[in-house]
């Protein structure tokens, strides 16, 4: 069992009478993928909410660090990403009006300095930082097949692309740990590979993520474990094999996706 | 007279204010409910509706009218023309931007604010234009205070008004939908619902409305003036805001609350500073209860 | 941010610089220099509001509140303490700032419209306070005798500005050059970067990393602190101020500028201030029809190009609700 590098323990979200998360327990250790499964409105973005300091919990604990772990509970959802949280949303959420290379530069904010004197005044330091930032940018453009494309407008990217360049945007910051929110939703065939593909690549660097999928293809190859939501609640959790006919698991999709070997 | 009837008397005098602001402000809350555009040009649609029935006054005042009924008859033709106006803004200003940034529509009811107030000045002067007072000067004196016919004519004027709009919107077909527009207007056009045709009845209604608060309003000061409808929108707007932006019962209890706390200032504090009251209410408001007193009526943004 | 290569736009800046600086000589007519020192005036306004509205998508309705707020700051530091321009400008521009910066605070929790509301509210109360402290402010009469600028010029001794136009048409050209090859330079950077992903997408940009708070309030900080330079050189111009000078009207009109030049474009909000400057002194002769038409330009112009002169049309900035076009 590798180092613990996100706690959840106890999480619970309300929204007016709904209970969106109903006393919820979520370990993911250092370099591990963990797959987070179940039907539409099962909670899981709420989850990611949480954890990203949009939402704020009724209850529970949030833990994240490698060394010490710190609460991350009340903090702003900036703060939590400086610390190296990083996410995708399942809409979709680029700045759309400007370039793409300037959308994954844009996620190295946290690792950069430069304030409003340095840049008015254009000091090395300042030279130095954008330098590293663009050379940055465009090594991970490259990582997901968007360097051709860094110049045109995020928001002319077909779909595909789009979520790729989310994906690099996130990865810029150089978190240790990725949430991505349903990654392959509206990809074809041929997308979704290069997805999983990409996934493995960001797996060798070592780095945990914690991913929302439907697409049971997508998941198992990848995860090391997977947790299941249903209602709000965890109802299983444990390898892919095991979840995959695990009765209550299967009960609760009844069929709406495909649960099975691929 | 005493303290209390003091008091009692600006309670009268803001509730007449009041009245008038609610009429204005149902206008603003309307068509941000629907649309989510603060209608710069609401003010000037009421200043429009002041000089119109102050024209049709004007002309119908020789022919020996019951004065009752002249002033219906003015307010109707009044309350038609501000409809047919708002019609108009709504066709030809903002439907067009309705698609663009939220900005561009605020540029645009500021444009058509300084339009509609220069063609009031070169239509109508820029002087102040008396109101002839076709209401008889009756006043009741009622426990030491006094109220005059023409503050009646406000209450039970705006009170009629105010009923019947919320019947419409509770009671009918037409209401259902416009309270079903401003809630989810995507929906409702997925659904069938002729959503064009909403927001431009929800303009011609809110229009109406203010035309009559502009009658009102002039029957009650006596004298209008081109540049009043900047000050009494931002009021009404203030007022709307106050009670739940989007909320009809919300913009008729924000109207005779600023009305009321306004006269109580004016009557207490000097008269100059009775203006930055509104302004400061509508910061507090905005600042610490956003949502309005009655909790504002909005679509919820993505 | 590239290092400020030689670009074929930049030579186009600098030429139209030197044509500008050049304009006296050719046309000394006092008039029109004085047009044109009062469209720079309001481009440096525009340059302004444009960080706040244009880059950081934040609704600002009472942007002339801070240029009042530099106006007096300077002009009561002129009749009470004796300071000179150059060196009243400086706490002009920081009273502004603060001012910009403090009124953000609380206003930025809410929604985006009510955020324009607040403003024009505060822009309404800074007005009406200006006018009701006779004592200190001068009350509706407002600040006289404030003093001009004055230049040592080698050789030539002390030269007050007084009431020429053209000292003046030199001080806003060059201040406005200035400020905004300022604002080009913060819109390349790593702030101004931040701006714009707050204005394209704020839950996005929070999430990445960026303090949304502390840039929202930077950027109405940088903003004031323009009015304030802007208000400095204003009350130095007239000698005069009023707060009358300083409506609604004023701020409605600076945003139509940026508005029309495009929202976060530099070049956008200087053409879009020349053009609106000037618009109303060109239409002189239509005396009673002045506002009419402008707001009829607005109406107009907005409408046709909805990004503005020289804006994107890819920008997000919530539109108003869609509706299927097949609806009635």
């Amino acid at each position: 069992m590798p180092n613990p590098l996100l706690e959840i323990q106890h999480l619970t979200k309300r929204f007016g009478g709904v209970l969106a998360l109903d006393d919820v327990e979520l370990t993911v250790g250092e370099g591990e993928t963990v797959g987070l499964i179940g039907p539409n409105g099962a909670g899981k973005t709420t989850l990611f909410n949480c954890v990203t300091g949009v939402l704020r919990p009724e209850r529970g604990e949030i833990r994240f660090g490698r060394s010490s772990r710190e609460g991350v509970v009340g903090l702003a959802p900036h703060e939590i990403a400086q610390q190296g949280i990083a996410r995708t949303f399942q809409n979709i959420r680029l700045f759309s009006s400007m370039r793409v290379l300037e959308n994954v530069i844009m996620g190295t904010y946290p690792r950069t300095h430069t304030g409003l004197w340095s840049a008015t005044l254009m000091t090395a330091e300042a030279r130095r930082e954008e330098q590293w930032a663009r050379d940055r940018a465009l090594g991970l453009l490259e990582m997901v097949g968007l360097a051709s494309r860094a110049e045109d407008v995020a928001a002319s990217l077909p779909f595909g692309q789009q979520r790729r360049l989310e994906i690099a945007r996130a990865l810029a910051s150089d978190p240790s740990l990725l949430l991505l929110d349903e990654p392959a939703a509206g990809l074809n065939p041929t997308e979704k590979q290069q997805l999983l593909h990409l996934i493995e690549q960001i797996k060798a660097q070592g780095l945990s993520i914690l991913l929302i999928e439907h697409d049971m293809r997508v998941v198992m190859p990848v995860s090391d474990r997977v947790a299941v939501l249903d209602y709000g609640k965890k109802i299983a959790e444990g390898s892919p094999s095991t979840i995959q006919t695990d009765p209550r698991v299967i009960e609760a999709y009844l069929g709406t996706t495909q649960v099975g070997p691929a | 007279m005493t303290s209390l009837q003091l008091f009692t008397q600006q309670l009268a005098n803001g509730l007449t204010l009041g009245a008038i602001y609610a009429l204005i402000a149902l206008g603003y809350s309307m068509i941000y409910g629907v649309i989510q555009l603060i209608n710069f040009a609401h003010g000037e649609v009421v200043m429009v509706g002041a000089y119109v029935s102050l024209t049709l006054i004007l002309m119908l005042m020789g022919l020996g009218l019951p004065w009752w009924v002249l002033v219906i008859v003015c307010g109707l033709g009044a309350m038609g023309g501000c409809a047919l106006l708002g019609l108009a803004m709504e066709r030809f200003a903002y439907r067009p931007v309705r698609q663009a940034p939220r900005l561009n529509a605020l540029i645009t009811a500021i444009g058509l604010s300084f339009f509609f107030q220069n063609a009031l000045m070169v239509g109508f002067g820029a002087t102040d234009r008396q109101f002839p007072s076709v209401v008889p000067p009756v006043r009741w004196e009622i426990g030491g205070i006094s109220v005059t016919a023409i503050q009646l004519i406000v209450w039970l004027g705006s009170a009629a008004l105010m009923v019947g709009l919320q019947l419409l919107v509770m009671s009918t077909k037409l209401g259902k939908a416009m309270r079903a527009t401003s809630q989810d207007l995507t929906a409702c056009a997925l659904l069938g619902i002729p959503v064009n045709r909403i927001i431009a009845v929800t303009f011609a209604i809110g229009s109406g409305l203010g035309a009559m608060g502009g009658l009102l309003f002039g029957l009650y000061y006596g004298t209008i003036n081109f540049h009043d409808g900047y000050l009494i929108g931002l009021k009404a707007f203030t007022a709307a805001v106050l009670g739940g932006i989007g909320n009809i019962p919300g913009a008729m209890v924000g109207g005779l609350l600023l009305g009321l706390l306004e006269g109580l200032a004016a009557g207490y504090l000097s008269s100059q500073w009775k203006n930055v009251i509104a302004f400061l209410i509508l910061i507090v408001m905005l600042l610490f209860k956003p949502r309005g007193l009655l909790g504002e009526r909005v679509a919820e943004r993505a | 941010m590239s290092p400020t290569r030689l670009t074929p736009q930049l030579r186009w800046w600098i030429l139209g610089l030197l044509a500008a600086m050049a304009l006296p000589l050719l046309n000394p007519n006092p008039y029109h220099l004085d047009v044109l020192t009062t469209a720079l005036l309001y481009a440096i306004l525009a340059l302004g509001l444009n960080l706040i509205v244009g880059l950081t998508g934040l609704l600002h309705l009472g942007y002339a509140a801070f240029f009042a707020i530099g106006a007096y700051t300077y002009g009561l530091l002129s009749l009470y303490a004796g300071w000179p321009f150059w060196l009243g400008v400086i706490p002009a521009a920081a009273v502004a700032a603060l001012f910009g910066a403090a009124l953000g605070a609380p206003a930025l929790r809410v929604r985006g419209d009510y955020l324009a509301i607040i403003t024009l509210g505060f822009g309404e109360i800074v007005r009406i306070v200006f006018t009701n402290l006779d004592r200190w402010t001068g009350g509706p009469n407002g600040l006289l005798g404030i003093a001009h600028p004055q230049l040592w010029m080698p050789g030539r001794g002390v030269l007050d500005f007084g009431v020429s136009s053209t000292p003046y048409y030199y001080l806003v050209l060059i201040t406005m050059a200035v400020i905004a090859g300022v604002c080009m330079r913060l819109s390349r950077s790593r702030v101004g970067r931040a701006w714009v992903a707050i204005r394209d997408d704020e839950l996005a940009a929070a999430c990445t990393g960026i303090p949304v708070l502390q840039l929202k309030l930077l950027a109405q900080g940088c903003g004031g602190a323009i009015a304030g330079i802007a208000g400095a050189i204003f009350a130095a111009k007239q000698g005069t101020i009023t707060p009358d000078s300083f409506d609604f009207i004023l701020s409605v009109m600076i945003l139509a500028m940026v508005v029309l030049g495009g929202l976060g474009s530099i070049r956008g909000a200087i053409i879009g201030a020349l053009f609106l400057g000037v618009l109303p002194e060109v239409l002189r002769g239509f005396d009673q029809y002045r506002m009419l038409i402008f707001g009829l330009c607005m109406v107009i112009i907005i409408r046709l190009r909805p990004q503005g002169l020289f804006g994107t049309t890819h920008g997000k900035q919530s539109p108003a609700p869609s509706h299927a076009k097949s609806a009635a």
